[in-house]
């Protein structure tokens, strides 16, 4: 089975993700005018926990991901 | 790489890839060229939805799902994530246009006199390319999300349950969409809109939505744990065959499960309850 090596490959689809979160929810939401829906991040607060911890522990162990 | 597959793996690769385009060809044109087909509701007075617009909106997960694609063909191999693409397609997708088809020929009463109040369910506005009456790149979006979720939760907790990795990734997904949703359903996206009555909802969001969420991701995960398994015991092709007729089995369950939960809720939840912060 073809193993991917290196830091940028195991973080893949955490900085994808969170590419996906910034537009849909960051940009969208700021380009509504509504400050609401900004304010509304805290709602998403453990899944940018849980991708903040997967990049950290990435960053000190690249073996864990890919 | 192509050429280190075997056989009935590249058997399995190239029907999901045809499969995959025929569908969103044929949508696509249907969509656009023949609306009246499939009733698609009018979009007029909506932002962003000239045909170059809709392209450049669609570009951003497509782009993204690319990236996941690579990361599960580097890691999984090109059989396996195939099967990952494939399988949110047809998981999600299915379930969604049945969904959306459902909701607006009104087709609940068959399973409750409850639901015969339902004013529909919700219709998806602007895309590129469909896959039936959802756009594809939402399809992509359940496929990137749900890789890159169970991925994020196999690196958090490597040695968990595939019960309770699939429960963590399917919470996260619900902890997402709370966000994600209401930007997407606000007066200038309306990337979606909801015509369900339902009676109880969470930022103005039908509370089944919420818990689609959490069943679509927690689903997917435990059925693609046990992949591995099935394909020991019924080899490749009929492996792939099952694993799909087992996703296609937990659909009929989520969908009973979803529906019960109306029926009753329509029943007894009286008057409406709408959990909101901010008026949002």
């Amino acid at each position: 089975m073809p193993r991917g090596n290196g830091k940028f490959l195991s973080m893949l689809p955490v900085l994808s993700f969170l590419g996906y979160l910034l537009f849909s929810c960051v940009i969208c939401a700021a380009m509504t005018g509504d400050a609401r829906l900004l304010k509304l991040w805290f709602v998403s607060s453990p899944v940018l926990i849980a991708a903040a911890l997967t990049l950290a522990k990435i960053a000190g162990n690249p073996d864990t991901g890919a | 790489m192509w050429k280190d597959l075997t056989a009935p793996e590249k058997r399995v690769v190239g029907i999901i890839a045809v499969l995959l385009g025929t569908v969103v060809l044929f949508s696509t044109i249907l969509h656009h060229l023949f609306p009246r087909v499939l009733d698609v509701p009018s979009i007029a007075g909506l932002s962003f939805t000239s045909y170059r617009a809709m392209f450049l909106l669609d570009l951003i997960p497509i782009t993204l799902g690319a990236l996941c694609f690579y990361h599960a063909y580097r890691t999984l191999g090109l059989y396996k994530a195939s099967v990952f693409l494939g399988g949110s397609f047809f998981f999600t997708g299915l379930m969604e246009n049945m969904w959306v088809l459902m909701g607006r020929y009104h087709a609940f009463s068959w399973f409750s006199q409850n639901l015969d109040s339902v004013t529909g369910t919700y219709y998806f506005t602007r895309a590129f390319f469909w896959w039936g009456e959802m756009p594809m790149v939402i399809c992509l979006g359940w496929f990137f999300i749900a890789y890159s979720l169970v991925y994020m939760v196999g690196v958090l907790i490597p040695r968990s349950s595939s019960f309770l990795r699939a429960a963590l990734a399917g919470f996260l997904a619900m902890s997402f969409d709370l966000w994600f949703d209401p930007v997407q359903v606000s007066p200038l996206w309306q990337s979606w809109r909801w015509l369900s009555n339902e009676t109880i909802k969470v930022f103005s969001i039908p509370l089944s939505n919420f818990a689609g969420w959490f069943l679509f991701i927690f689903i997917f995960a435990v059925a693609f744990d046990r992949l591995p398994r099935i394909l020991e015991k019924w080899g490749t092709g009929k492996g792939t065959l099952m694993f799909f007729l087992t996703l296609l089995l937990y659909k009929a369950g989520m969908l009973l499960l979803l529906m019960t939960y109306g029926a009753v809720a329509m029943k007894y939840v009286s008057p409406p309850v709408n959990f909101t912060i901010w008026g949002i």
